[in-house]
């Protein structure tokens, strides 16, 4: 009951206009981000990170909820109708939703999908509620030792996640660490690593990092290694679902929220995990009438599953931010930074000090989905020209919108250098594979993970012997191992089972 | 069995457990179609394997139907110069590290030098291993880029041309003409990138700074007055 009673006086908050309208924008910017081929929601939330220094730090969440809620909405119209995923993790829903387009069955794909976003966001969002509290319960009674060992579990979680490679995900994490040292040190205020240049002093801004990674390393992509890009738009048609779509739809966006849940708490095997693992699920547990539909004409199943999970998966991605500060993903990193230059840290204090932010952040999640299924089912036919805007008019606007970001931080022409050498480390990362998720959670948690380290050794009294003295640090520790190590013991394992499984096909004449 | 071994081999671990847990949830209730699950773990695999090339971070560069193929990651030799330049960072880290000022009171907590030793450290090693591998065969597990055409020299020149000009334009001549150079400069090079005959008339760039100057006047506009961040006005009429 108290949770209802929490969530209502978060409703209630959220309700007044202001926080309404802020909301509201959120869900439009991030519909249109979605929307346009190219680029994630992080990266608006990137360019508007300044916006942090002007406006009241609930507005500023909302707005920044909304936008990565609005991306996942936008991102299914584009793929569905233009078959150009605006991010990895919904190109599955362009395997069955782009086909449905092309057999004249766009508006039903547009639907199930926009609905299904909504099952999967409101439920998440009522997990989150529930969920929260209980984690942050438990986190309250965490020391700097455990609370270590958890963002070393993040660290670990990226890296061997995210990007193919566990070792180039390591070296990207410890380059963020190794950034997030530059600038005055958290517990002493030593200045450290600035090389005598004073406007280092404050450190790598967030912001800099973020848009040159996610705005401008696109662009310059671009225009370094990619050429012409040939799509068509497909007409909408009805945007009506029959009572047999309807029939075939609400499991599947039950299935995807109950996959999509738990992996965005936990990112095991990447973000893009639960759409691939709910489509495999579709496809097996289709009825034979329809197991045919799938990679042919398109299945409706194959759209709702993938993009509840994504809704849900981008929901639950909350838990571990509000509950302990740490960010699993690229959108609530840059989030996380947005929380920082307010001076705050999230963290179980915030459940358990009776305040109520933390309520109506969860609450504007409810206006944030209705308002995004409003957006993107009656006025889905709003997002169309959008559709047809060239890529390189796009881009150039992206840049410009970099500029004006970045620029608007410190008004120096230094950070729109640092944003350039920034931008073209991000080119460098793509060309060899290096994974950027790692980069930025470590550029963001160092600086917390670091005074947590620091603190866990002064209570130790010095002695790296404290991480393995508490059960729970040891199986934490045990869970890192896992994570790093289990990839690529696994892969060992399976190469040696292939090169015996050849010699003894060898053998046997075959 | 060797078509098993095969797709354990390239699917990634992570994802092998996963399919594995689907695979034995599914045995529980219903034994007889573990045979049909595992074909359908092939077609999984497949879907898998199309969607790992589209990693979060490759995010913003997803292309469909480029016209250009699918370039595997640069030779070794370049892998190889990577692990290198790691190591050096790493060098040079330790080097910044050893001049930062400790203090022998907080030493109980591993003082300011801990964490960018740490850094130092493990980059050096992830570099000699980078070496390694890119010795040993190149990198492993590497993903394959699409759409990539090679390096285009003159559109890369014109859109980094457009961001650093716009940048040190912005002090002089405000927000708004600086973005409009920017904005004109990298739409030059972007459609230079996607068709080398792309307009280079006057007619163009005039249209393109015009339009550089609206767009660049509606973000000055909302980042001002409905954002409230400031950018610089320029010594222009509207100041």
């Amino acid at each position: 009951m108290e949770v209802m009673y929490a969530m209502w006086q978060g409703l209630g908050a959220v309700a007044i206009p202001e926080n309404f309208l802020w909301a509201l924008a959120g869900s439009v910017l991030g519909t249109i981000l979605g929307v346009l081929p190219g680029f994630a929601p992080s990266a608006l939330i990137a360019v508007l990170l300044p916006l942090t220094f002007h406006i009241e730090l609930i507005q500023a969440m909302i707005l920044f909820m909304a936008m990565a809620c609005g991306g996942m909405y936008g991102g299914a119209t584009a793929l569905i109708l233009r078959n150009m995923p605006s991010d990895s993790v919904s190109v599955i829903t362009t395997m069955e939703g782009h086909r449905m387009a092309l057999n004249g069955r766009a508006g039903v794909a547009l639907a199930t999908a926009a609905i299904g976003a909504f099952v999967a966001g409101i439920s998440a969002t009522f997990l989150v509620a529930w969920i929260a509290p209980w984690v942050a319960q438990i986190a309250s009674g965490l020391g700097s030792a455990e609370i270590f060992m958890l963002m070393v579990m993040a660290f670990g979680a990226v890296c061997g996640s995210v990007g193919k490679s566990t070792l180039r995900g390591v070296t990207a994490l410890f380059v963020g660490i190794a950034w997030a040292c530059v600038g005055v040190e958290p517990v002493t205020g030593v200045e450290r690593l600035t090389a005598g240049v004073s406007w280092l002093s404050d450190g790598l801004d967030m912001t800099v990092v973020a848009v040159g990674l996610f705005v401008v390393a696109p662009v310059l992509h671009v225009a370094m290694y990619e050429g012409r890009v040939r799509s068509t738009v497909n007409t909408v048609g009805k945007v009506w679902m029959s009572r047999l779509d309807w029939k075939r739809s609400w499991r599947p966006w039950l299935r995807g929220t109950a996959i999509g849940a738990p992996l965005g708490c936990v990112p095991v095997g990447g973000v893009e995990m639960p759409s691939y693992v709910s489509y495999a699920t579709e496809r097996y547990m289709v009825r034979d009438a329809y197991r045919g539909e799938f990679g042919r004409e398109g299945a409706i199943e194959g759209v709702a599953g993938p993009e509840a999970a994504n809704t849900a998966r981008v929901t639950t991605a909350l838990i571990p931010l509000l509950t302990m500060g740490i960010p699993t993903s690229n959108a609530t990193a840059v989030m996380l930074s947005g929380l920082h230059n307010y001076g705050i840290t999230p963290g179980p204090q915030w459940f358990t000090s009776g305040s109520g932010f933390v309520w109506v952040l969860i609450a504007s999640l409810f206006f944030a989905n209705v308002i995004l299924l409003i957006l993107n089912l009656p006025l889905v036919r709003l997002w169309i020209p959008l559709l047809r805007i060239s890529r390189p008019q796009l881009f150039a606007l992206m840049m410009l919108l970099a500029m004006a970001g970045v620029y608007g931080i410190r008004q120096s022409m230094w950070d729109i250098g640092l944003l350039y050498v920034i931008g073209l480390a991000g080119v460098a990362m793509r060309r060899f594979d290096f994974p950027v998720t790692p980069l930025v959670v470590g550029l963001v948690l160092g600086p917390l993970a670091e005074i947590q380290l620091r603190q866990a050794l002064a209570v130790g009294g010095g002695s790296w012997m404290v991480f393995v003295q508490q059960p729970l640090t040891l199986g934490l520790m045990g869970m890192v191992l896992a994570l790093m190590l289990g990839p690529l013991a696994l892969r060992g394992w399976a190469n040696r089972r292939m090169a015996q499984a050849r010699a003894d096909t060898s053998e046997g004449g075959f | 069995m060797l078509w098993m071994m095969q797709l354990i081999q390239q699917l990634d671990p992570t994802q092998y457990i996963v399919w594995r847990l689907l695979a034995a949830l599914k045995t529980l209730g219903q034994g007889a179609e573990t045979f049909v699950l595992l074909i359908l773990g092939e077609r999984f695999e497949r879907v898998i394997k199309k969607g790992r090339d589209m990693k979060e971070q490759n995010v913003a560069f997803t292309v469909q139907d480029a016209e250009g193929g699918r370039a595997p990651l640069p030779s070794t030799t370049w892998q190889n110069g990577v692990g290198w330049v790691v190591m050096l960072c790493a060098v040079l880290w330790a080097l910044g590290t050893v001049a930062i000022p400790d203090s022998p009171a907080l030493m109980q907590g591993g003082g300011a030098r801990l964490v960018p030793a740490l850094c130092a450290v493990v980059l050096f090693v992830c570099g000699v291993w980078l070496v390694w591998e890119a010795r040993h065969g190149g990198w492993r597990n590497a993903s394959t880029l699409s759409g990539y055409i090679g390096l285009q020299v003159t559109p890369w020149v014109w859109v980094s041309a457009g961001l650093l000009l716009g940048g040190c334009l912005m002090g002089i001549m405000g927000f708004v003409l600086a973005g409009a150079v920017c904005y004109a400069f990298a739409l030059h090079g972007l459609r230079l990138a996607v068709d080398a005959g792309a307009c280079n008339s006057m007619v163009c760039w005039v249209r393109d700074f015009v339009w550089g100057i609206g767009l660049a006047a509606l973000i000055f506009l909302l980042f001002t007055l409905v954002f409230g961040i400031a950018l610089p006005i320029g010594g222009l009429p509207w100041k």
